[in-house]
Order: C-alpha cells, then structure tokens, then sequence
C-alpha cells in the first residue's frame, strides 16, 4: 500500500503542493485531476525522488520508500521520450533490464505487449520510424513491461484516439486485476470516471475533492435532470419550481435543479398528460464538478 | 545498483562502438599516416627526373670532381664558357651557372630551376679548394685530412645501466612532450565531447524521466562516464596491438626499426606515468563535460556547453608545446605540474627534461587523482540537479544557481 502524508513542495514563493494526503491500495486506481500546474507532475516527481518534498512522507507497505522500491515503479512520464535511432526491442529491452528483468523474459513478453496495445510495426523497427501514437504506445510497454507493484502514468491518454485510448484502458485494467497500484493523471473525466476506483482533485496545490467517483458525484446530488417531453418548452421548464437554468440537451432539455428534491414534482408535471420519452434524475458528472470546484463556474 | 551500472556503461558502449563515427576515430591517425606516406612517395617519384644541370665556368679540376660525385645530385653540362652558359641559362636549357675564380665561387639560377643542395654544394666547394690551398703549401693528403678533421663531442645517457645516445634522447623527449600535449588535447576533446552528446542527446529525446525513474542519477552519471572511458581504453588496446605488430615487423623494416629504437629512448616510467596521467585527465575532463552537458536543453546547445573545456583543455597543450624546446626551468610549468587539468601536459614535460623527479611526479598523479575523486562526488549531485530541468538561462548563469548548496538525491 502507498501511503503519502501531508506532502508539500513550495517553489520559491509558489506553492506547488499542499499537505498531500492519499492512499492507494494493491489493485486501486486513482485518478489525479486538475488544471495545467496544479501540482500533479510534482506529486509524481515527489514520489519517483526526482525532487524532495520541502515535507511530508511517502511510505510503501509502512516503510519510507526506497531505491530499491523505487526500481518496482512502472513510469509513463508527461513528456515523452525514446531513443529515436535505437529499436523498439533495443530499448524496451535496456529499460525492462535497469528495473530488474530479465532480458529473456523481457523478448518474450514484448511480442505480447505489442499485440495487447496494437503497435502497429516489428520489434526490429527504429523508434523514429513509427507513428507518434505507436512510440507513446512503446513507452507505455517499456513502463509496464516489467509487471510493475506500482504505476505512475502522467497524462497516458493525451494525443491519443479514442480506440487507442481504449487499448490503454483496457491494459489500465488487466494491471488493476493483477493488484497492481495504479495513480495517473488525466484531463479526459471519461476515462477518470471509467477506470478509477478513487480521484483525487487538485487546484492551486491543494486537495479540492478525493474519495471514489461515484460517492463524490452522489455527494452533489440529483440536480441534473434530463427531460424529452415534446409539449414543454424552456420557458414552461423555467417556470417549474426548483429549476435553475434550462439549456436544450439532443431532442430536449437538460435542467438544473436547485436541490434534488424538486425532481418528483416536475415528474408529476410533465408526466400529468401521459408517455414521455426521457425522464433522467442525475448527479452532475465528473467533468462538471471538476469545472465548479476548480474554474469556480459550470 | 551494480548491475544497473553495468547496464548503463555497456549501453553507452556499445551504442558509441557499434557506429562508424568510432572507427573512423580509431584509424584516423593510420589513414593520416597512410596518406602523408602516400603524399611522400608520390612527392619523391615525381622529382626523380629533376636532376639540376650546371653548367661549371672556370677551374677545370673541380669541375670534373663535380662530373664524378655521386652524393651532390648534381648533373654537369658540357658548356664551359662564360658567353655559352648565360645564353643557355637564359633559354633555360641549363638550370644554374657555377662561375669558379681563384678564391670565391657564384652560382646564378633561372626561375624554374630545379632544387640545389647549395649547403652541401658549398661544403664540397670548400673542402676542395682547402685541398688545394694546402697543396700549394706543400702538405700532403694525410695532413690536409688531420687538419681538416674536426672535434667531435658525443653525449651519452644512462637509462637503468643501458647506454643510449644524449642527443638522440633529447630529441625523442621534446618530440614526446609535444606529442603528449596534442594526444591528450585530442583525446580529451574527444571524448568529452562524446560523453556531453551522449547526455545532450537523451535530454534533447526528453528520455531522462525514464531512464531515473528505471535507475537513478548516480547511476546513469557514473555508467556513462565509465561506458565512455572503456572507449578511450578500447582505442588504447587498438594501438597497443598495433604497437605489438609493429614490433614484430620492426626486425625486417628499418624504418619501423628506428621508430621503436627512439621509443626505447623513452624510460618505461615516463611511459606509464604519462599513460595514468591521461587517463586521469581524460576521467577529470569527462566529469566536467558530463556536468557541463546536464545543463543543456538540447543537442544544439552542447558545443556552445563544451567550449569552457575545450578552454580549459586549450592551456595546458599550449603550455606543452611552448616548453616542448625549452629545459623546463620554466615557474609556469613547474606551477601548473601539481594544477589538475593542468598536471598532464605540464609534468610529462618536466620529466622529459630532467626538471621533475618520481616522487613530484607522483605526488603531482595523486593530487589530480584526489581532484577527480572529488569533482567526481560533487558532479553527481549537480548531475542530480540539473539533468531533468530545461531552462532557457544562460548555462554558466545555470551552473552558477547550481552550484549554490541545496539539498540532492542520490
């Protein structure tokens, strides 16, 4: 288990890091949100002892970590990176090797690895040869490979399509079911809300929200309502009591109710002549209570 | 962490062994050789026909003593007339006149004469009218030769019981400290510069996240230096192969002969304390290069990164080449004898001219062993430090913010 404890990093006079606290347990995902310079790649810098935390403390399985723990950590960093004129099985294989692998080991696995996520090219081929999506997809190898105890993706699914992000996902989940301990950063709420166990939001430094998705989501409410009633329009939506503001949403309209409790007496309502299509009573996504708490505005 | 140091060095080494670059490095100075060889010869055939002809006016007995010498190269015309031999000089079918009078001699050339010996022309004339001076007073052969004879003053140099000639020996040691001083100029600079783009280059890639998140910074900061040092020592094992077979051809060439023959002047102590002190400098500078490498954002900037080394590798070379004639009395050098990244150049030159004794030379090895040692320990932090920040100051403002005390990891 991973065990991070009031982790702070000041740089200069800006705080990167506020009082970090978080766990992750074997087989846990947590999704680290949060704008451009909110302190997630310092977190992960923090952790990896690319630079020291000013305080706080990082334990594995109880005990602070260490190099050789380190050395278990699977590492996709934000920028990324190969040896252009190397090949793929070159330098999978040298990375696989500084972490403990065997090189036997490692051939055998790469064929696998590169079938599992598509990699559209030969283990012979030169990284500068292949797509920008295949060389992150081989950094991506290179980081889980070894069968990592720990994860660390930094941004995974930036630049990717929405079927290679899913080839991520699912490789995401396999690690999971090993009991791997997984923490990655993601501007994209879909695939947070799909594949983590826990979140964690960040803003300024400092922990805005964490806990698991659905509880936080359920925490807000409710207040989410999408109607497909074909005789109401907005402004008969607008009228209706509890209704905060009304915007058109595919064949209907998405409400936002002031407390979840108005939900029964707009059913009642748009339910009083018969047979509607849609009647939908949400709390708000990941990506909405992300922009209330961190832009300060839906 | 062992094994992780072995991987780093033998990825570093065998990327760099594996390319052409390398062996173009290793045969440069064969191909160099080679070609001034080649370039020599060709030279030397195409002037085999220019023989200078001379036409020879006036003393009659010299003139066929010049007809008959073997060693001047010189071809005697038939024109022995004064008139004759300006109008043949003029439509150049002669390349000089030699006009002889009693006590004084003038040679006229044309434009596109070919090259004369006039030294040794001179010397023949000399001995020859000396000859017949002494003749005219009555000497005979025999007296002329002891008159003639000149002193003659050999030195001699006492290497380990094996006598061996002084002149020779001064010559072979200023011709080793200048040697000394260009080598490890070269070998310095190269692999210096091997080592920085080495490190620039994975920075440029933006590959160092990975490779600490997989190792650490010590680890890929002593890898590579050691992966570059087997370099260095594989081009040493290279020419000292080619040194061996050298040997084992000397007995049939001469010229490879006199070669090993001048080596041999050289004492086996110079020898080794020349090659430990070139590869402690080498280890110095590439520690400074790795430093220096950590601060650049991409390969376009590591020349401008290396130029303070290449500097600093600059003074000592010119240092070895300003005393390579002279005794070794000079401060300067005795100064710079115990400076690290000084001591390399400075000391083989002191000791080629018998101005350093053993102890000061391996105290001077030792002082630049504690120097790396230190530079070495201190360099993996900054190496820490630095390698993963991308800034767009100035580098020396880089290093300078860097060298203030912060707290690092190993």
């Amino acid at each position: 288990m991973i065990e991070i404890k009031g982790l702070t990093k000041t740089f200069g006079d800006r705080l990167a890091v506020d009082r970090l606290s978080l766990t992750i347990k074997p087989g846990e995902v947590l999704g680290l949100i949060g704008q451009n310079g909110a302190g997630k790649t310092t977190i992960f810098r923090m952790i990896l002892n690319f630079i020291d935390a000013d305080s706080g403390s990082i334990h594995w399985d109880g005990q602070p970590i260490s190099n050789q723990d380190r050395q278990q950590i699977g590492f996709l960093p934000e920028e990324r990176g190969l040896y252009q004129k190397e090949s793929i099985e070159a330098q999978v294989l040298y990375l696989a090797q500084l972490h403990g692998m065997d090189k036997a080991s490692a051939k055998a696995a790469l064929r696998d690895w590169m079938n599992q996520l598509a990699v559209v090219g030969r283990p012979e081929d030169k990284v500068q040869s292949l797509s920008k999506g295949n060389a992150q997809k081989v950094q991506m190898i290179a980081a889980l490979i070894f069968k990592p105890r720990f994860v660390i993706l930094d941004e995974p699914f930036s630049g990717l399509d929405p079927v290679n992000a899913q080839y991520f996902l699912k490789a995401i989940q396999r690690l999971k079911e090993e009991g791997a301990m997984i923490i990655f950063s993601s501007h994209n709420m879909d695939n947070v809300s799909q594949i983590s166990d826990q979140v964690l939001m960040l803003k300024e430094g400092r922990t805005v929200l964490s806990g698991p998705v659905e509880a936080i989501r359920q925490s807000y409410g409710r207040t989410k309502l999408t109607i497909e009633a074909p005789q109401y329009e907005r402004k008969d939506y607008l009228a209706m009591p509890g209704v905060q503001a009304v915007r058109p949403a595919g064949n209907g309209y998405l409400l936002d109710l002031t407390d979840e409790s108005a939900g029964p007496a707009i059913f009642k309502t748009v339910t009083a002549q018969g047979y509607i299509p849609v009647f939908s009573q949400q709390p708000p996504t990941l990506a909405e209570i992300f922009q209330r708490e961190v832009t300060g505005h839906e | 962490m062992n094994k992780q140091l072995a991987l780093v060095s033998k990825h570093t080494y065998f990327n760099r062994v594996k390319k052409q670059s390398f062996w173009w490095m290793v045969c440069s100075p064969f191909l160099l050789i080679f070609a001034a060889a080649a370039i020599g010869f060709a030279f030397a055939s195409l002037n085999q026909d220019k023989t200078p002809e001379v036409a020879v006016v006036g003393n009659a007995s010299i003139r066929q003593e010049l007809r008959h010498d073997q060693k001047l190269n010189l071809k005697v015309s038939t024109i022995t007339d004064a008139s004759q031999a300006k109008r043949a000089l003029q439509k150049e079918q002669v390349d000089a006149v030699l006009t002889l009078t009693a006590d004084k001699g003038t040679l006229t050339a044309q434009p596109k004469a070919a090259k004369i010996d006039t030294d040794a022309l001179k010397a023949f004339l000399g001995k020859a009218y000396l000859r017949d001076k002494a003749s005219s007073f009555g000497l005979n052969q025999a007296q002329v030769q002891q008159l003639t004879q000149s002193f003659h003053l050999t030195t001699k140099v006492d290497n380990q019981g094996k006598q061996q000639d002084g002149d020779q020996v001064a010559a072979v040691r200023t011709i080793t400290t200048s040697a000394v001083a260009v080598i490890v100029l070269l070998i310095v600079s190269t692999y210096a510069s091997i080592l920085g783009n080495e490190i620039a280059n994975e920075k440029s890639e933006r590959i160092m996240e990975t490779l600490l998140a997989a190792s650490s910074a010590k680890v890929q900061y002593f890898g590579k230096i050691i992966g570059v040092l087997a370099l260095l020592l594989t081009q040493v094992a290279l020419y000292a192969i080619g040194l061996l077979l050298l040997i084992a051809l000397g007995s049939k060439i001469s010229t490879i002969q006199d070669l090993l023959n001048n080596i041999s002047t050289l004492s086996p102590a110079f020898l080794s304390y020349t090659a430990c002190f070139t590869v402690v400098a080498t280890a110095l500078f590439l520690v400074l290069a790795a430093i220096c490498a950590s601060l650049v954002n991409d390969n376009a900037q590591i020349s401008t990164a290396l130029s303070p080394i290449t500097i600093l590798a600059m003074i000592p070379y010119v240092l070895g080449l300003a005393s390579s004639d002279g005794n070794g009395a000079n401060l300067l050098m005795k100064i710079m004898a115990y400076v690290p990244f000084m001591a390399q150049t400075a000391m083989p030159s002191l000791l080629a001219n018998d101005a350093a004794n053993w102890w000061q030379a391996l105290l001077s090895l030792a002082l630049s062993t504690l120097a790396l040692v230190l530079l070495a320990w201190y360099g993996q932090k900054l190496y820490a430090q630095n390698v993963l920040s991308y800034s767009d100051d100035p580098i020396l403002k880089q290093l300078l913010r860097s060298l203030k005390p912060k707290r690092s990891r190993q």
